[in-house]
């Protein structure tokens, strides 16, 4: 039994480390673009195929890929928001709406010239380490450690760097931020920058884990509403907190209750919305 | 002028009598419809069983077409992606019947596509070759035959190599996919199990479009099974189960109810984590494999590059499919059911022999029997290491 409750929890964090960094990046176009981006889970899959283009089409090596997969997708960000999303500002159905759109034809693009076929990654970090009988695989360790450091690092940057604090400053009061000297638009560029790299992170963390398809992020878009849901949509600590808290409850869920643990997460979901539907942290 | 006007008339009558003879007949087409998965997850055995399809096309289109009376007919395989969903096959397979006027159809691939694919054959008396493992595609459906060798004729051999070549083996674990096939692999595999003296420790599903099987995986593992059993899930879920269980520690065997497909699986699971897999089917690798069946890979590879399993699954009861309507003489639907029925043995160009038959068991002679292999990974090949005859696939569960 403590194998079991142990081994789903590593696996838990594992899987509530990647969900942290989806919900992350929904949460905070929610909460500084004031946007419902419904392409996450495209942006998520984008991130995968990637890094699978790119160590296998191009032989460049698993860190190396990730950085230049966070690079792309965020630089992606930058022009959606220019070229598109800033028109739509004000406008929240359409904005919703045409992230829709954009997640139906990335998704149509991808199967066109990836294929529909999944495709493996072979593991850059082969092997596992066993702890009082707990098995521990290197790449999930690699997993969870990069996805700490880059949440951590997000902390800091907005509790301590000017930038950091615009961009949180817009969240709470544009109009305010404007009057500060806060430059908007520069702002909500650099949001879709973050947001995008990050979720386009998650995805190159799970390439190797899994298999990459086309298919791989609509599944993914409901875990981040649900966890933004509990966390509370706009916060940051909120969307992290509640991606491992939901990862956990699945994982431990499914080794004991197998299917109908994604009920339970949906009704989770509801009661939260009658009793706090701010969520836990809202607006932290 | 009356000997003017006769020249023209004479005339007339020449170019009347040269237009009337018809054109030099050109060969006739027999289409055949595709109601396959060529698009979406489970193409790649769709597509994998349509080039198939096509070589065996062309290696009768090769000797002239099918001989049906005093015409030739040429196949002309016509595609009808289905999506491998019961709405998709029912949709394609109308629009193969009504719109291009197929004569036999190929497909589906699973229990719940082929059934979208008989409710429009059986009314309209179209022939199809499916691989649906349950039984209800089989009961009652006059025109429907099963081309390759199912769970219950495969899994007497397979247990009983299992049983004799590893005898340490005294647990098994089953673990499918949330669906049709699944319930009934799991239904004979029980059954079987229970023949051979072995226990079932766990016995359960995941949910379709899983990616993440560790919660499963460590509720079978706790079980402690000596081999893990996967019955009818698609790709890519099995390399997925495989390498996850390997992360997790599981040491023990795996077993499949087909052919291991080994390039596209280690691609996913990685070659360590497959070796010593156990599978079923027809390999192309050991001494013991026709040569047939090693040319059929070349050429295969040759037009098409990547190499699986998939296409060996079909393509044998495919040639029989064919021969069939030659035999008949006629391509009208029951004469060639009729042949199909007969209980004759079909030599296969690949090097063995087959027939369709399982009356008893089916209610009607329209499943596919031949010799089948049991299949190891080894490196990076699924190599014979025993072959399973007809007999074995008949008596198995006495």
């Amino acid at each position: 039994m403590y194998i079991l409750i142990s081994q789903s929890l590593i696996n838990g964090i594992l899987a509530g480390m990647i969900y942290a960094l989806i919900a992350s990046g929904f949460t905070l176009l929610y909460g500084n673009a004031g946007v419902l981006f419904f392409a996450i889970g495209e942006v998520f899959m984008l991130g995968a195929v990637l890094l699978y283009c790119l160590i296998e089409g191009m032989s460049i090596s698993y860190f190396l890929g990730v950085v230049i997969v966070m690079a792309l997708l965020g630089t992606f960000g930058m022009f959606l928001e220019r070229a598109i999303f800033r028109r739509l500002t004000g406008n929240d159905l359409t904005f919703a709406i045409g992230s829709l759109a954009l997640g139906m034809l990335i998704t149509g693009i991808v199967l066109k010239t990836f294929g529909e076929r999944g495709k493996g990654l072979i593991t850059p970090f082969p092997g596992s380490f066993k702890i009082t009988g707990l098995v521990i695989a290197y790449d999930k360790l690699i997993v969870v450690g990069v996805g700490l450091v880059v949440i951590v690092a997000l902390h800091l940057f907005f509790s301590f760097t000017k930038t950091g604090r615009a961009i949180r400053a817009v969240a709470q009061d544009v109009e305010a931020a404007q009057l500060m000297g806060v430059e908007v638009f520069r702002v909500k560029s650099l949001t879709f920058f973050l947001a995008l790299a990050v979720a386009g992170l998650a995805g190159a963390l799970v390439a190797p884990l899994y298999y990459v398809d086309a298919f791989m992020g609509t599944p993914v878009l409901m875990t981040a509403l649900i966890v933004v849901v509990l966390g509370g949509l706009g916060s940051f600590p909120g969307a992290v907190i509640g991606g491992l808290v939901i990862g956990v409850l699945e994982n431990i869920g499914q080794t004991f209750l197998g299917g109908t643990t994604t009920l339970l997460l949906f009704m989770i979901v509801i009661v939260m919305l009658i009793l706090r539907p701010e969520g836990l942290f809202a607006n932290e | 002028m009356k000997t003017k006007l006769l020249t023209i008339y004479l005339a007339v009558m020449v170019i009347f009598m040269f237009a009337s003879i018809p054109a030099a007949a050109a060969q006739k087409e027999l289409k055949v419809g595709c109601s396959m998965a060529l698009s979406g997850p489970v193409s790649v055995v769709g597509i994998a069983w349509r080039n198939g399809a096509l070589i065996v096309a062309d290696y009768y289109n090769q000797k002239g077409g099918l001989k049906v009376g005093n015409d030739t007919y040429k196949i002309v395989i016509i595609d009808g992606d289905n999506k491998f969903t019961p709405e998709g096959a029912t949709t394609s397979s109308r629009r193969l019947v009504e719109r291009d006027g197929v004569k036999l159809i190929l497909g589906g691939i699973a229990t719940p596509d082929t059934m979208g694919v008989q409710a429009v054959t059986e009314p309209a008396k179209i022939p199809i070759l499916h691989t649906a493992a349950a039984d209800e595609p089989m009961k009652d459906k006059k025109y429907s035959f099963r081309g390759f060798v199912c769970f219950r004729e495969m899994m007497p051999g397979l247990f009983k190599w299992l049983v004799s070549n590893k005898p340490e083996v005294k647990k098994i674990a089953l673990f499918d996919m949330d669906y049709e096939s699944g319930y009934f692999g799991h239904k004979l595999a029980r059954k079987m199990a229970e023949i051979k003296g072995l226990e079932v420790v766990y016995d359960g599903y995941f949910e379709p479009g899983s990616k993440d099987f560790n919660s499963y995986l460590l509720r079978i593992l706790a079980k402690k099974p000596d081999v893990i059993f996967n019955t009818a899930s698609p790709y890519p879920t099995w390399p997925i189960i495989i390498k996850q269980a390997r992360a997790l520690g599981y040491e023990g065997l795996f077993m499949e109810n087909s052919p291991p497909a080994v390039a596209d699986n280690i691609k996913i699971a990685g070659k360590e984590n497959l070796q010593g897999l156990i599978g079923f089917g027809y390999g192309t690798e050991g001494s013991s494999i026709p040569e047939g069946i090693k040319d059929f890979k070349k050429e295969y590879m040759r037009l098409y590059g990547e190499w699986s399993n998939y296409p060996l699954v079909y393509v044998p009861a495919l040639y029989a499919f064919f021969a069939a309507v030659e035999k008949a003489n006629s391509l009208d639907a029951d004469k060639i059911v009729a042949v199909l029925e007969d209980g004759s043995d079909w030599p296969i160009p690949l090097g063995f022999t087959g027939r369709f038959a399982g009356a008893e068991t089916y209610g009607l002679p329209h499943q596919w029997y031949a010799p089948q292999w049991v299949l190891e990974v080894k490196g990076d090949k699924a190599v014979a290491v025993d072959e399973i005859p007809i007999s074995d696939m008949v008596t198995g569960w006495d």
